[in-house]
């Protein structure tokens, strides 16, 4: 009797080790999954568009260098990345930042309308060849996101943008 | 039986025997696939937080330089095999100098990125040693913060700035004679005028830089004002573009008389940075054979905390 108490005991133990086991397993996974799904992180976007479109000679900035780029409040940007021409030879240029709830949006697409606006203003005339870069600019707010993309496949990378954003 | 009861606790006992074992099995399979799920988004946030270069550049050669005197740099030639090369340096480029008044010295070497704890002459330049001074320039000089050479402060560069409009034109609201005024610069270096070539005269040019020299001079007396000639272009570049190395090679000279009336210094970055053929060597130039590359810019700071090193 002894003995087959000590066994329904472990078996007791087991039992509740596998339920624990089981949602400790999948809770984090469960999350995890879904954290990527609606989360986005912008540089992850960033480095895709690098990679499948192309940059030319680009650095990746720090969030501060993206408000000290785009006029944006630091303390609204949750996390932030850009890539822009290093040489400045080029117009070429990638933002994705992910702002903190409550930000103004309508502020924020004033400063990439201002930011777009002076960068066509100076590559007009100086690099006429590579103007249809900034011409051609794609730029979306949508929810806490903010996305620019002045690159030489401007419509690849919107694709690539939109398929974060689905 | 208590016989009877034994032989029948024995199976109960091999399957939770058996259940314990598959139970860990499984703990350590989901713990395994746990830990590997997280490290990945974790590391990638990490990359995020720091600046890389995603450029074409695959190389970044690095400098050495040992300077006693003032420097009229003359050639750029791929070094011989008894210069220090070692099997890790593809590229290796030595900077020969000027001559009998000259004896600096400068010997780069093309490293893969990102190696500089292997590197025999690394590049050896600190902020902190230009940290008080200002670069004024164009395009080509607003690569000095865009690669984070140098922080923005000490830059007062702008897309498209010459001689002439770098004497009335605003950055951020300030003036090249207001940001001089204002930051007292230990040292001005200024490299303008690669814009000017296609549409201005060099004379024109030297005159506009004579006259914002006597503008910096004024707004911060005690600054020491250093000319920098403008830099060379490449081959293709010359061939099918404005910018002219005759012209350049002219405007630098007349640019080398007139810093020496002024008594101001003149370094000749231009010789610094062209190869065997007289152009702008693949080395340093981007792709427009018109800009730096970042380790262009690094190569040309080195040689200035050099050149002013007490």
């Amino acid at each position: 009797m002894k003995k087959l108490t000590i066994i329904i005991a472990i078996a007791a133990i087991m039992t509740a080790m596998l339920t624990a086991c089981g949602s400790g397993n999948t809770a984090p996974a469960d999350s995890t999954t879904a954290a990527v799904k609606a989360e986005i992180k912008p540089a992850d976007v960033t480095a895709e568009i690098v990679e499948k479109v192309g940059m030319e000679s680009g650095v990746e900035k720090t969030d501060a260098a993206v408000c000290d780029f785009y006029g944006f409040d630091e303390a609204t940007i949750e996390s932030a990345s850009l890539y822009i021409c290093g040489s400045a030879a080029y117009p070429d240029e990638i933002l994705a930042v992910k702002f903190k709830d409550g930000f103004d949006a309508e502020a924020v697409k004033s400063a990439i309308t201002k930011r777009i606006d002076e960068q066509k203003a100076t590559y007009e005339s100086y690099t006429p060849a590579e103007f249809y870069k900034l011409e051609g600019h794609y730029t979306t707010v949508s929810g806490n996101y903010a996305f620019v993309a002045v690159t030489a496949d401007n419509t690849k990378a919107s694709e690539i943008i939109q398929s974060y954003l689905k | 039986m208590s016989k009877k009861k034994k032989s029948m606790l024995s199976p109960a006992i091999a399957v939770l025997a058996m259940l314990i074992i598959a139970v860990f099995a499984v703990m350590c399979v989901l713990i395994v696939i746990y830990i590997f799920s997280d490290t990945k988004p974790f590391e990638a946030a990490e990359t995020t937080s720091t600046t890389r270069l995603v450029t074409s550049e695959v190389t970044e050669e690095t400098t050495a330089v040992t300077t006693t005197e003032p420097i009229v740099m003359t050639k750029v030639t791929t070094t011989t095999p008894d210069v220090l090369v070692t099997s890790e340096t593809p590229e290796p480029i030595v900077v020969e100098t000027a001559t009998a008044a000259t004896s600096a010295d400068i010997e780069a070497e093309a490293e893969p990125a990102e190696t500089t704890a292997a590197l025999l002459h690394p590049i050896n330049y600190t902020e902190e040693f230009f940290a008080n001074d200002l670069f004024i320039g164009d395009s080509i000089s607003t690569g000095y913060y865009l690669y984070e050479c140098l922080p923005k402060d000490n830059v007062f560069a702008k897309v498209g700035l010459n001689p002439e409009s770098a004497l009335t034109e605003a950055i951020d609201g300030v003036t090249a004679e207001q940001k001089a005024a204002e930051m007292k610069p230990t040292r001005i270096y200024i490299m303008l005028g690669s814009n000017g070539l296609a549409f201005m005269g060099t004379t024109y040019m030297k005159n506009m830089m004579s006259k914002l020299i006597d503008t910096l001079a004024a707004a911060s007396p005690d600054s020491k004002i250093v000319v920098l000639s403008i830099p060379p272009v490449t081959k293709t570049h010359d061939a099918n573009e404005p910018e002219k190395m005759s012209d350049i090679e002219e405007y630098n000279g007349l640019l080398k008389e007139m810093s020496a009336d002024k008594g101001v210094d003149f370094l000749n970055i231009c010789a610094m940075l062209e190869g065997d053929d007289g152009y702008f060597s693949s080395s340093y130039a981007e792709q427009d054979g018109l800009h730096f590359l970042q380790v262009t810019y690094k190569t040309v700071l080195s040689y200035l905390e050099a050149r002013y090193s007490e």
